[in-house]
Formats: C-alpha cells, structure tokens, sequence
C-alpha cells in the first residue's frame, strides 16, 4: 500500500518538477484586433449590409448581460439591464441601427459566486455581439478580454482596468489619487476638521481612504483628525462616532457601503453629533424617500449628472420616458445601463455598416472627450482603461464632479450654477481655488 | 471613565442580543442535543417578518411584534421540530450538524423569495422612538431601543433559568437530553417535550430577531447570519450547558467588542486583524482551552452506543458478475462522455467538465476526514484556499513551476492541518467542527487581505502549467486532462489510505475508540494523519482551480459559506465513496449551468407570478441542494448510496429470477446465502467482504 502512495506522490512530483508555466499570468493588457471605423453619416445608419459578426443576424444584433442578482448582499444589480432595455427600445422605436434591431437576448443572474461560470456560458451560448457585465466579483474578466468582444460595463471591478476591450461610465479608478473635490467641499461646507472611515476587510475601501487622506495632504483646506481604516463589515460605530465628536470631526467622509453609512448616521444622531457626512453610495431615490430624515444635509456625489439637475438634459428625459415605456424605475444602475448601452450605439455608428466587433472597440477608442450627451463627465477612451496608480499619466485632465445634498428626502442639487451643474478643477492645478462650472450636455439640450 | 461607561453601555445593547441568541443556542442543544447553526437565520425570518408588518403594512407596533415573536417564530419552531429536529434527537452528532448546515443555507433563501433579495432599511425597534437617546451622564448616551434590548433580554433569561430550575417542563426537557429513551421509558411524551423546547428556542430567536433590527441599518440576512458566531463563542463559553454563562458571556463579547474598539489604536495592525477576528479567535481558544470541553467525546446517553454501525458500502455487496457489470457500464459512460467533452462539446462543457473534475479533487477531502474518519471539517474551502495563494504566489512571485507550487501548498495546507488537528482533535463532534470553523473565519477575515496571501486588491495571478511542448494554457481541453490525471492520482492514493491501515484504524476508531485504543491504536495519530491529508487535497484542488481560473480568487470560491455547502453536499450525497465525491462534484457544477441557465429559463417564461415579483427563481436551486441535507439523518451513508443499495437490490431481485431457484450469485459466488434483504437493511451488523470499490 505504502509503495502505491509513493507511486502516485512521485507521478505528481514528477509532473510538478517537469512542468514550467505558460505565458506570463500577469500580461493581462488586451487590445483590440486591427480594424478600422470612419465617421457614419445618418444616411448610412439604415444601410443594411452582411456583416459577419457573433450575434448579428440580418435584422438583430443580440447582445447578453451578466448582472448579480441573487445573494448580493449590497441588492440587486438586475436594473442594469433594465436601463439597456429601455435604451435599446428608444433606438429601435426609431429603426434601430443599420436597419437591425438591438436585443438583449440573454440576461444572466452570476448569483454572486459564479462569474466566471456565468461567462463563459454566455459567450458559448449566447452569440452575443457584445456583454454588459455589473457583478461584484468579475472573475471571468480574462475570458471576455480573450475574446475580444466589446464589453460594456458598471466600473465597481479593478478587473476592468487595462483592458481596451472594456468600456463603463467610467475611466479606469484610481482609488488612492489626490483629488480636488474632498477639500474643496470642505471649503464650502466651512469643515476645518475631517473623519475617515473605512472597511479593512476590504482592500478597495482601505485604498479609497487612503485617497482620501492624501487628498487633504495635498490640498489642505480641512486637517483629517480622526481616521479609521479598520472596520468590519456591519460594525456598531459607537466608539468612533465618540471619538469623533470628542476631536471636533464636522466632515465624515468614507468608504463603506450604504448600511454603514445608515449605521453612522444613527449613530451621529444618536450621540447628537453635528457633522455632514458623504455617502459614496447613497443615489438611491427610494431610499432617501424612505430615510432622508436621518441622513438630512448628506452629500451625495453621483456618478453621473444627478436627475434633479435643472434643466434636466435630453438625455435624462429620454431615460425616464423609456424606461417607462417598458415598465421599469429608474433607479442609479438603471441609468448605468443606459448610458453604456448609448457607447455600443455610439461604437456602432462610428463603426459604420460593415461594423464589426474590432471595430466598434476601435471607434470607441478613439474618443477623447465622451459624455453620452452630457450625463457623464468627458471620458477620454485613449487612456482611459489604463490604471492610473502605475501609470499617472493616463489621468485625465480634468476631474469633476456634480453635487446633490439630502434634503426633506429629495436630493437637491447643490454648489452647481444654473445650467452648469458640473463643478470641475484642473488635474495639475496645485490648488482647489479655481473651480470652473459647465455643462457636457450639446448646445440646446 | 465616562467614555467607558458609554461603551459598556452600548455594548450591553449588542451584547444582549448576543446572549439571547447565545442563551437559545445552549437551549437547544440542551433540549435536544442539536447546535442550531441556523439559529440566524430562524432570527432573521422574525426580523423580517416584523419589518413587513411594521414598516410594509404599518402595522402596530404590539401587533407587528405579536405577529413576528410570538406566532410566526413558534410555528416555525413546531414545523422544525415535525419534520427534521425530532428525528435528530437520537441521530449522530453528524447528521445533526449537516441537517442544521441545511438549514443555515435554505432557510435565507426560501425567505427571500417573499421578502426581497435585498436589505431592507428603515426598520423600527420595539418601543415608540426608539432612536431618542438619553444623556444621563453628560457623554453617556443610551437609547430606548438600547435600553428596551436590555430589559427584555434580562427579563427573558431569568424566566428561562427558572423555568429550568423550578418547573417540571424544565425537569423533563433536561431528562430528555439526558436520554430520550430512558425518559420515555420513565412515561414522558418526549416528542411533547421536545416541541415544547424548540417553541421556546424559536421564540428567542424570534426576539433576538426583532430586537437586532434597529441596532443594525438593515435587516439583511448577512448581518443575523454574522451574529450568530458572536453568538456561538459565548454558547461555547458556557460549555452548551449553562443558561447564565451563555447570557454573561455574550453580555461580555458585546461589552469587550466596544471597548476594544474605542481604545485600540485605530489602524494599528492590532486594531485592523485583532477587531475582525475577535469572535473567531474567542470562539476557538474557548473551544480548545476549556477543560470542560475535554471529555466531551462521549455521548450522556447511557443507551447510546447500542445502535449498530453503519452497514458496510453497497459495492462491498455486490456479487462480482453485477461488479463487473457495474464498473462496464461506468467505463462505457466515461468513454461516452470524454467523446463528447474532447470532440463535440461546446468550450463551456469543457469549463464546466474541467470545474467539476477540481471540486471533485477537493471534494476527496471530505470523504477522507467525514467519510473515513466520521468527523466534519469546515475548513475544506480554507485548505482549498490555502492551495490557491500558495500556487499563484509561488508561482507568480517566484517563478516556480505552477504544478511544483500546488504540490509546496499541499503541504504547507497538511502542516497547518496538522497544527490545527492537534488541539482540536480531541474535541470531535461539534466542538471540533466549530473550532474548525472559527479557523475558516480568522483565514477568510485577517489572512486573506495579506497582500502575501490573497493577492492584495486584485486576487494573485496563478499561470497554468507547460509540460514540455503542451501549453495548458492554450487548450481547455488538455488542462482537463491534467485535471483528471489528478484526480485519478488523488483518488487512488484516497482508496489506498481507506483501504490501508490508517482506513483500518479509523473503521476500529469508529466502531469503539476505548477499544481500539486499549489494543495500542493511537487515535491521535491516526487522526492526526487523516486531518492532514484531507487538508493536503483539499489543497490540491485548490491550486488546480487556481490554475483552472489564472487567479486565486479565494473570493467567493472558497469563502467559509462555500465550504458548509461544500459539506452539506458531500456529505448529503455520500461521503464514503470516491464516487459520491465525484457526483457531488458534477451536481454542483452543472447545477450551475443546466438548471440555471437552461431549465430556469424556462419556469420563468412559463411562472410569469414568480418572475412579477422580481424574485430571482435562480434561488430555489440552492434550496433545493441545501433541501437534500435532510435526508441525511434517514440516510447517513448518502442519498446515492441509498439509492445505490436499493438498485442493486433490484438488480440482483432480477437476476435471481431470472436465474431461477437455487441459482443465487452472491458476493461469495453461487454457494453464497441469498441473504441481501437482510444485508441491504440499514442496521444490520454485517462483516464488509473484502471486494471493497471506490
């Protein structure tokens, strides 16, 4: 019995010892196939041509969604797709594209723990032209990027970063950067003493507070007199909210999720603590409506143009008419799914009628300056998927942000000015002293 | 000193929650010899109960309290204890805990189907205001729900201990602990009692549910389901006996989670790995340092033991013509389906061939230390774990070759095995399953966010092999082959061990521990060597789906959570077998894919109610894989392996017929007894032949 233990252990050694590695696992940059795009007139946006590409028939262009719905424990991310349901049926109702409609032909549920299994029976099933992918872990991040198929996606994964196959709502994150808006809104808020708070079980938020405090060390309008970058998940905050009152702390900023913000803010009321605090997650309508009175005076900085900007763009009417038109609320990944359902449209009319997956990505890495019509921020999609903590120079230019303030369980857009709701500063400008107001929506919006 | 009197105060809050969990665990496993693992979630069913009634419907607050505590949680008890907990009282330590495993995962889900996947905010506590806080001390500040928490949990334990101590329900529920038998046999209606406690032990869950919605932002399954291990440590302290000491010493984990928090020096290393792991690290320093624990080993009941052993494998009683019959039929089935995998199927059926083969490589572990030595690990996934990091960080770091890295992590994951097993393993039962879970919560919690462990914000690269000109990398298909090369060899150095003399000396550990060892068995060591080498495969497996996945996503592969499924699966589908693991295996990974992604789609399109409800259908397959644990207590060798055994029976029925009266092909050939009915009947002591089969 002891040699056939042996037996098997020396096959396996011998595998192991004989065996090298293959590739280099961490060469994981992906680029597009060659393939060029020139500018499409309108005319040519109903020339139907045959194109041979995954997903595409005569008359469709099928696309699929990987979502994380079961088990999440931050809810649901299904409304994602609903919002690049509604998107499509506006584009259809006028034709759809090239004389083909656009379909969602296949909504996945990843159910939290089966990414990787979910995409990869999506890209043998599904034949799909491209993927919208929101999920809490993107395992399956390698197999899409092998495949060279336009992914479109809600950017909470550090696996979209470095890949030129993958486009989001927004650049690839840089969590530990220096950024203007913290301090600034310091300034405004009159907040000379600030709090951190953020998970330690959780890189990215321990990396996101770390941004925070190198934010206030480079620009010093506010001193960061109470940090902690160690919580578990669902804390009590007892001792922290005390420690922050007893030092001053009149700005929480942090790095957690909705239920420890919900958590804080019980707290702070609690312990009558008099400090504003900005929920990094909290574009929520219903939820607001629901509990705004506890989180009232909150900072809320959406990742897109809040809707209750006046005037509302085109771009936000055309979201809420057709996402009623197909029965759907419209909820912050609602609009995710919108806008980056509106970058393969965009994709598709650069790539002209003889589009094809290459050239789609091709197009769309060309734009330097795309804000779906003024719902997002400019996007610079030449430099835009590179990381920017190891490459410092694929930062954009410019960072901006719009602001809304929890108010009577509304959001109410603050510190923008009428028609500008963009406050935005200059990456390299040494200061927060210049902030410029504006708006990304086309002229007449 | 004041801030301290303001922490102790907020921790009393939680802490009271703990203990009432705490004191209903002990509860239960007083009355019924059962460690509620579940207990959570029977907390969060009356949590989310009262918050629809409360905030959804806008019911009064006596009526939504009513409503949750004092009728949904002691139905929910009644229906626990008809249909499975009854059943338990005079079942293994094992099948108990793989009943209650079932239960951890169902019962969240079954919920969610009417109460929404998401968390739900704005709950509400049990008395009007519950957020006014008082300042009696000037720092001090307490508020009504805080205070409402404590008096009703102090109310609740003192009538608990006397009920105990002073009634005759209390008497005749410890009387049934003690022995179910010996009670009925004194004229006691043991079911009666049995319910009577496990209406009590719901209804303190129910509490303990209500009265933890307010202190948290929202009632999410994740936040009662944490709790609960808080909760188990202070169980633990009072040795799953003492009422007060569990409610002291969740008072106490409360109280010393706060204080911790205000005064370790925030973001030190000790703040961020000491304040995760606190429960954890008390739950397993309790468990392997109380003394009380020590000779727990050994049942009360003075009439346990007189059950006979399990009856010998199915395939030990096969006659050889159905043995070679069988093992045919397998290899036309492998054929069959390697034809397709390797020259027809689509590449996410190689994916899916390729995950299943991996977890059935890990899956071997349980059937070495559940299987053969009858104890449940749940650290599978954390030895798993470890293989992962191991592969990827030697590999991608150090450039060493990725299948020479699996085989250092295997090793690495028995040395660790080893040190755990050692003050462990004369725990057993429980205690030693739970010690094992406190490892895979301190790993999953503090060792994983170690940049030279898990990877740091992205999970470390793992490159798959090259063996000469065969880049793995480049073809699914030849790393399945790798996959199954592995598998084989792990497999066959399983049967070996089982069939060896370690498997010899469990089987003799088994059957009775005081005689094997009075022969000279050293229980330790043979144990010992078991918990290493399942750890050692487990890591294995670990690696190969490092491999498999170009990364150790220990996240969400092989968190805690994914190792109780790991186990309720196994195990419910048979751990005795290389055969159960390898069904397992293939349940689960296709499970993923053909009932999800195939057979779902088409109750959706045709259960349009479901789907308006905007509850993901996907749910009900993982109740119905948690759902199989309970059958385990009717069938501990494994539903497959019962089902097996009926089979055969029929098969060989057949065969007997055909051959006609006194042509009987047994295990002992033509001459044998034709005796299989009483063979194939649960219970009977039988001799295993020696024809053993994986």
């Amino acid at each position: 019995m002891r040699v056939r233990i042996v037996a098997a252990c020396a096959v396996i050694a011998l595998l192991a010892v004989a065996c090298g590695n293959a590739g280099s696992a961490k060469s994981t940059v992906t680029t597009a196939p060659s393939g060029t795009a020139g500018p499409t007139t309108t005319a040519d946006l109903t020339k139907n041509v045959p194109v041979a590409a995954p997903g595409v028939s005569d008359t469709e262009i099928h696309v699929a969604a990987i979502t994380t719905n079961s088990n999440n424990p931050t809810g649901s991310y299904a409304p994602l797709a609903d919002g690049v349901k509604a998107y499509f049926e506006m584009i259809n109702s006028q034709g759809g594209i090239y004389g083909r409609k656009l379909v969602l032909t296949a909504d996945h549920d990843d159910q939290l723990g089966s990414n990787r299994q979910t995409v990869q029976a999506s890209l043998s099933q599904d034949n799909a032209f491209a993927t919208f992918i929101a999920t809490v872990f993107f395992t399956g991040a390698d197999l899409l990027a092998t495949k060279s198929q336009p992914v479109f996606m809600w950017n909470i994964n550090k696996e979209f970063n470095n890949h030129n196959t993958f486009f989001a709502n927004d650049a690839a994150l840089c969590f530990t950067c220096a950024g203007h808006v913290g301090p600034w809104l310091a300034k405004q808020l009159g907040a000379t003493k600030i709090g951190v708070l953020a998970y330690g079980i959780a890189e990215q938020s321990t990396a996101c507070a770390k941004g925070i405090k190198a934010s206030f060390a480079k620009f010093p309008t506010a001193k960061v007199v109470y940090d902690d970058e160690s919580l578990g998940f669902a804390q009590p905050l007892g001792p922290q909210v005390t420690q922050m009152k007893q030092k001053g702390v009149q700005f929480v900023l942090t790095c957690v999720d909705l239920q420890e913000s919900f958590t804080l803010a019980k707290e702070m009321k609690k312990q009558g603590m008099n400090a504003v605090q900005q929920l990094p997650n909290g574009y929520d309508q219903d939820f607001i409506a629901k509990n705004g009175d506890l989180l009232e005076g909150s900072i809320v900085i959406p990742q897109f143009l809040a809707f209750e900007q006046t005037p509302q763009i085109q771009e936000i009417k055309d979201l809420f008419k057709w996402s009623d038109r197909i029965g759907v609320k419209v909820k912050e990944l609602t609009a995710v799914g919108w806008q980056i359902a509106s970058q393969l449209y965009t994709g598709l009319k650069g790539a002209g009628p003889e589009f094809s997956q290459a050239k789609v990505v091709n197009y769309l890495n060309t734009l330097t300056d795309y804000t779906d019509n003024g719902f997002l921020q400019p996007l610079d999609w030449t430099k835009g998927h590179t990381d920017p903590i190891t490459h410092p120079e694929a930062r954009g230019g410019q960072e901006c942000a719009n602001l809304t303030k929890v108010e009577g369980g509304k959001f109410v857009p603050v510190y923008g000015e009428p028609g500008k709701p963009w406050v935005c500063f200059k990456t390299k400008d040494p200061t927060v002293d210049h902030p410029t107001h504006t708006s990304f929506a086309p002229a007449g919006s | 000193m004041q801030q301290l009197i303001s922490n102790i105060l907020s921790g009393m809050s939680y802490g009271s929650v703990y203990a009432l969990l705490a004191v209903g665990l002990v509860l239960a496993y007083k009355t019924s010899g059962i460690f509620n693992l579940a207990y959570g979630a029977q907390a969060f069913v009356s949590g989310a109960v009262y918050f629809d009634a409360r905030v959804r419907h806008n019911l009064p607050i006596p009526v939504a309290f009513i409503l949750a505590v004092l009728i949904v949680a002691p139905l929910l008890g009644i229906l626990l204890d008809r249909v499975l907990f009854r059943y338990l009282r005079t079942a293994s330590p094992v099948a108990k805990l793989v009943t209650v495993l079932g239960l951890l995962v169902a019962i969240p889900q079954i919920l969610k189907l009417w109460f929404g996947q998401n968390p739900q905010y704005g709950t509400e506590g049990i008395v009007p205001n519950g957020d006014k806080a008082y300042n009696p001390f000037g720092t001090v500040f307490v508020s009504r729900d805080d205070l409402a928490t404590i008096g009703i949990t102090l109310i609740a334990v003192i009538a608990l201990t006397l009920l105990f101590r002073f009634t005759a329900l209390g008497l005749r529920m410890r009387a049934v602990v003690e022995s179910p038998r010996m009670t009925e046999l004194a004229g006691i209606d043991a079911d009666r009692v049995s319910m009577a406690s496990w209406i009590l032990c719901s209804i303190l869950a129910g509490l303990a549910g209500v009265l933890l919605a307010p202190l948290f932002a929202a009632v999410s399954e994740l936040n009662y389901t944490t709790l609960v291990v808080v909760a188990m440590s202070a169980a633990v302290l009072a040795s799953l006996t003492s009422i007060p000491v569990a409610f002291l010493g969740g008072l106490a984990l409360g109280v010393i989670g706060e204080v911790v928090d205000a005064y370790l020096p925030t973001n030190s290393v000790l703040a961020s790995n000491l304040r995760p792991a606190l429960p954890f690290i008390v739950l397993f320093l309790v468990l392997i340092l109380s003394p009380s624990l020590r000779n727990r080993r050994h049942a009360a009941d003075p009439l346990a033991g007189v059950d006979p052993p399990p009856p010998p494998l199915a395939a030990s009683l096969r006659s050889p013509f159905l043995t070679n019959g069988t093992r045919a039929f397998g290899t036309l089935v492998g054929l069959g389906m390697a034809y397709y995998l390797f020259f027809h199927a689509a590449e996410n059926w190689v994916t899916i061939a390729i995950q299943a083969v991996i977890l059935a490589t890990i899956f071997l572990s349980i059937t070495v230390i559940t299987g053969m030595a009858g104890e449940i690990s749940l650290c599978v996934a954390t030895f798993a774990a470890i293989g992962a990091c191991t592969t990827a960080q030697l590999a991608t770091r150090f450039g060493i070759a990725a299948m020479l890295a699996m085989l250092i992590g295997a090793v690495i994951a028995a040395a660790v095995g080893a040190l755990l097993a050692l003050p462990a393993l004369r725990l057993g039962g429980i205690f030693l399953s739970l010690a094992t879970f406190a490892f895979a919560l301190f790993f999953d919690n503090v060792m994983v966010k170690f940049d030279w462990v898990g990877g740091g914000s992205l999970p470390e690269p793992a490159p798959r092999p090259l063996f000469g000109s065969i880049d793995f990398d480049k073809s699914s298909r030849s790393f399945l082959v790798l996959c199954l090369i592995v598998f084989v060899i792990v497999a066959i150095a399983v049967i070996a061990v089982r069939e060896g003399t370690t498997g010899r000396v469990l089987d003799a550990l088994r059957g009775s521990e005081v005689a094997a060892t009075s022969i000279g068995i050293s229980a330790t060591r043979a144990r010992i060597v078991v918990f290493s080498l399942s750890a050692a495969i487990a890591a294995i497996g670990g690696g190969m789906m490092a491999m498999n996945e170009k990364a150790a996503n220990i996240n969400p592969n092989f968190v805690p959570a994914q190792g109780l499924v790991f186990v309720v699966l196994v195990v419910s589908l048979g751990s005795r077998t290389v055969e159960g693991a390898i069904q397992a295996a293939i349940g689960y990974a296709a499970a993923q894919i053909v009932i999800l992604n195939q057979a779902f789609p088409w109750v959706i399109n045709h259960v349009q109610p479901w789907y308006h409800m905007g509850q993901p259908p996907q749910t009900l397959a993982i109740i119905l894989l948690s759902i199989g644990a309970f059958t385990y207590a009717k069938h501990p060798e494994g539903v497959l392996e019962f089902q097996k055994r009926r089979s055969l029976d029929n098969v060989q029925r057949a065969i007997d017929r055909f051959k006609g009266p006194g042509k009987i092909d047994g295990p002992m050939g033509e001459q044998s007894d034709p005796s299989l009915e009483s063979l194939l009947s649960p219970g009977t002591p039988t001799a295993a032949p020696a024809t053993g089969s994986p």
